[in-house]
């Protein structure tokens, strides 16, 4: 794979993995968000999708590191908002 | 980032400078997908009346790129070199075979080891299958690697994501029919800009294999 070299393309990434994340943990997401220990129970899954992220884009991204993170806010907890949940 | 609005057309619907007709299209489809009410991709990032905004850009966007003409006269306001050939020269190179990739010596390489889980992508492994095989994990890798999710490719092909997961997973034994399964696999190899027969027929052989060592 080319290496990612504008924050637009890497936001693309970091959504992309972040989504098959979800989409191939199954029930996991929801569970994690009723327990409330999501970023727990997908730790394993989480660090291998960072892992692949960071090393396909260039460091040269100043928000790198961050986009990422907001991937996973966004896809993982957004995304479920309406699991029923104490958390909110 | 630039904004949306300073963003060119290209930029704008994420296709290459000097894209082919197709490739143009295909771009155009992916962003228009990406900001259609409900969409997965864009649902949190923006408003309705952002999404509607962007989506007219966009729509302005290919209404140029897609026209010769229009398109010429964009590309020299954009101030590019006029030495790029022709949209019908660059056509034939698009279908021209691409290189192979070498392949790899492995027997001195240590024993592999155990398998990957079947979610978890090879963070080292590139874009091209080796011997021009087609798995899921291949396929998986290349869209991953154009950007594109999972449920983008279920919305444009109207297949399962279900039925793309046990594809991608290789998971023979979920699979649809063999006959539904091929169209499957020909749409998906679409959306990837793929050669659709070339997909099919590997994947189906690779089942078959798979299937041949059980028995």
């Amino acid at each position: 794979m080319d290496r990612v070299v504008t924050a637009a393309r890497a936001r693309r990434l970091a959504r992309v993995l972040v989504s098959d994340l979800a989409a191939y943990a199954g029930d996991q997401v929801r569970i994690g968000l009723e327990k409330d220990d999501l970023f727990e129970r997908l730790a394993g899954e989480i660090a291998r999708a960072r892992k692949y992220y960071l090393w396909h884009v260039d460091e040269a991204i100043a928000e790198r590191a961050r986009l990422f993170d907001f991937a996973l806010v966004d896809v993982l907890v957004y995304g479920h908002r309406r699991v029923q949940t104490h958390i909110w | 980032m630039r904004s949306l609005a300073e963003q060119n057309f290209y930029e704008l619907i994420e296709a290459p400078l000097d894209g082919t007709p197709q490739q143009i299209e295909r771009a155009y489809r992916m962003a228009r997908a990406a900001y259609l009410p409900n969409s997965g991709a864009t649902y949190s990032l923006y408003t309705s009346e952002d999404c509607a905004a962007i989506l007219r850009r966009i729509e302005e966007a290919y209404a140029v790129l897609s026209d010769t003409r229009l398109r010429r006269e964009y590309d020299a306001r954009l101030g590019r070199s006029e030495s790029a050939p022709p949209p019908a020269v660059r056509e034939a190179r698009a279908e021209l075979p691409k290189p192979l990739e070498p392949v790899r010596d492995r027997r001195a390489e240590p024993v592999a080891a155990p398998q990957r889980a079947r979610a978890e992508l090879d963070v080292e492994n590139g874009f091209a299958p080796e011997n021009g095989v087609f798995d899921g994990e291949v396929l998986r890798r290349i869209r991953v690697s154009l950007g594109i999710e999972l449920e983008e490719i279920s919305a444009i092909t109207k297949i399962n994501d279900q039925h793309l997961r046990s594809i991608e997973g290789n998971s023979y034994d979920e699979l649809p029919a063999p006959v539904y399964l091929r169209g499957f696999l020909k749409q998906i190899a679409k959306c990837l800009s793929l050669d659709p027969a070339q997909v099919a027929d590997s994947y189906s052989n690779r089942m078959r294999e798979s299937a041949s060592r059980r028995a």
